[in-house]
């Protein structure tokens, strides 16, 4: 009792710390990505133009075969925006994670354990993903017309808004998870890019055309469904215990993200590359 | 004096998959053979507060993997590291604020923003308050004369100009110890004396204990005052660095310059006669001859213009050593 007395404060402060410096990495980065202001802008668009032709293609799809189980094109707006909005905050702000592969093949890794700082936090905010922010945009953009469409109450706007921490989370931790394959596995770049993938695309399908046993798949092995398909349903059905179980899902992989990328790091073989931090 | 580094029988075993010709492509993908490698080899030694050591060794010899230990990037096979009284691994984030360090190869800087930026960046990070990392900022561009390029972006630094701003930067925090890696790699003569000079007056005037490990051995004569040199994981030899050159300091190189023509020149004590017009280069082993006995009886047999003596420079006697124990 006495230690955890004592321990609460200092952990506190460890969190704030960790936080203030998180921030000044961000704003870093954000000076760094306006000295290239002509390729942000154009990263940004161009996601945002990749985003739309999902969108028409949903849309479309609908159109042509009406709904299916309960999903029509409205649904997959909502779906695309919470996919789209996840994925953009959690790459906005942890692109690090994209580049987990690299540090560890390069070696760059180093400088994050050298920091007097959470390697994993260190490591996590020490990039920015440019197009991620043509997706939160664009998401923001496509949950806003859905929000408006489905002429939402402010409990379902409520719920909305309480998905995205989650949905963005659970982005967050596949990706790590499966970035983690690189201290196994040499020239994982690839590998890690399709596990996240086998994760990311079932996100941006409707959930109305899974089959149960591969709903179950896309929940409890893979969590793709609650980054997309289960707000949704949230939303449109106010089922709370969905929310619920959405909120249990990212924490519980927010939980394996840091286990394995913690048990992995011991396994860090730092080589001699040359190269420069940018 | 208490030790600042306490390495005991240190051990670093990397296992690689490798290739067998004789088994078959599947056997090789799923059953590879499995060689070990011992980078570290039960190596120990402790470094006295302020000491400056210079830990070298050929390529693979085992540098690179010790300093990741000892700084906590890498995890020991076995054996234990105390550096400032910490466990590198166990107190990783409190030994990051005892330490700075630079490896050669890497760059801790951000390559898009000013150097300034990285100051900024990198005071934050160490907990430091935005007036002591100005007031710091202003002693290291005074210490390191950074002056004249604080303000470009660090992609359009040139590599001598970078290095000195790395150092400034892992000097940020006022660590006790200071571990540089191939500090001067790629630097030209002008850019690696600069670096020299300042890296001697911080480490003076700021009492940090120096481990470095360098190809260059202007570096280690110009910084360090102990040698550990390694070989195959190996500490082979861990003495003062004028010792060791005096104990390797066993032939002379003498260069003459005679009045006439050289040719055919002979002196019972030279070796390695080298003779170019009325110049001629010679050595003398000083534990079979006397040198002023030689000198004397050079200077009986020929009339001299100039006479010139050098001892053996340290990078001949490291790639002996190195030699001797391959």
């Amino acid at each position: 009792m006495k230690s955890s007395v004592k321990r609460g404060p200092t952990v506190f402060r460890r969190m704030m710390s960790e936080l203030r410096v998180a921030q000044c990495v961000w704003l870093t980065n954000v000076r760094a990505a306006m000295e290239n202001r002509a390729a942000f802008a154009m990263q940004i668009v161009g996601m945002m133009v990749n985003d739309l032709s999902f969108v028409i293609v949903w849309v479309l799809f609908f159109q042509a075969v009406g709904t299916v189980n309960g999903w029509g094109g409205w649904e997959s707006v909502g779906l695309l925006g919470f996919g789209t909005v996840s994925l953009g905050l959690a790459f906005g702000c942890c692109g690090g994670t994209t580049w987990l592969t690299k540090y560890v093949e390069d070696s760059s890794l180093d400088n994050f354990i050298l920091s007097p700082r959470n390697v994993l936090w260190r490591m996590l905010t020490s990039r920015f993903d440019l197009p991620a922010f043509g997706d939160a945009l664009f998401g923001a953009i496509l949950l806003l017309a859905f929000a408006i469409k489905m002429q939402l109450s402010a409990w379902s706007i409520a719920l909305l808004l309480g998905c995205i921490l989650p949905a963005a989370s659970i982005t967050l931790s596949m990706s790590l998870i499966a970035g983690c394959v690189a201290f196994y596995i040499q020239d994982a770049q690839g590998l890690a890019f399709s596990l996240f993938k086998t994760f990311l695309t079932p996100s941006l399908y409707p959930a109305g055309l899974f089959p149960r046993p591969a709903k179950m798949f896309f929940v409890f092995v893979l969590p793709s469904l609650a980054v997309g398909g289960f707000p949704v349903q949230v939303i449109e059905e106010g089922n709370f215990g969905l929310f619920l179980l959405i909120w249990g899902l990212a924490i519980f992989w927010l939980v394996a993200g840091i286990a394995v990328f913690s048990f992995s790091l011991r396994r860090y073989e730092s080589g001699n590359a040359i190269g420069l931090r940018s | 004096m208490a030790a600042h580094i306490v390495v005991s029988d240190l051990v670093k075993t990397f296992h690689t998959p490798v290739k067998n010709s004789e088994k078959g492509m599947w056997a090789n993908f799923f059953r590879p053979d499995v060689a070990t490698k011992h980078a570290v080899d039960h190596i120990s030694f402790t470094v006295d507060r302020g000491e400056r050591i210079a830990f070298i060794g050929p390529n693979g010899a085992g540098k690179s993997t010790t300093i990741k230990m000892m700084t906590g990037i890498l995890h020991p096979t076995s054996g234990s590291i105390r550096v400032a009284g910490l466990d590198p691994q166990g107190d990783r984030r409190a030994l990051a604020f005892k330490i700075g360090t630079l490896f050669g190869q890497r760059s801790q800087l951000i390559a898009n923003l000013p150097v300034t930026d990285s100051f900024e960046l990198f005071g934050a990070m160490y907990e430091l308050k935005p007036s002591t990392i100005k007031r710091r900022t202003r002693e290291l561009v005074e210490a390191f004369e950074l002056e004249a390029f604080m303000n470009r972006p660090v992609r359009k630094l040139s590599l001598g100009e970078r290095m000195r701003c790395e150092i400034a930067t892992s000097l940020l925090h006022k660590p006790e110890i200071i571990f540089l890696d191939e500090p001067t790699i790629g630097l030209d003569v002008v850019a690696k004396q600069s670096l020299r000079k300042v890296l001697n007056r911080m480490c003076a005037d700021e009492g940090v204990t120096l481990f470095l490990t360098s190809h260059d051995a202007g570096d280690i004569e110009a910084l360090c005052d102990r040698t550990i040199i390694v070989n195959h994981g190996k500490i082979i030899i861990d003495e003062h660095t004028d010792a060791l050159r005096q104990r390797y300091f066993t032939v002379k190189h003498v260069r003459a310059e005679l009045e006439g023509s050289a040719k055919g020149f002979t002196l019972p004590s030279a070796k390695n006669i080298r003779i170019d017009g009325n110049t001629v280069t010679f050595t003398i082993d000083t534990t079979k001859h006397d040198v002023n006995t030689a000198i004397a009886e050079l200077l009986k047999s020929y009339s001299i213009i100039d006479l010139d003596m050098a001892n053996t420079e340290l990078e001949e006697i490291i790639a002996s050593v190195y030699a001797a124990h391959r």
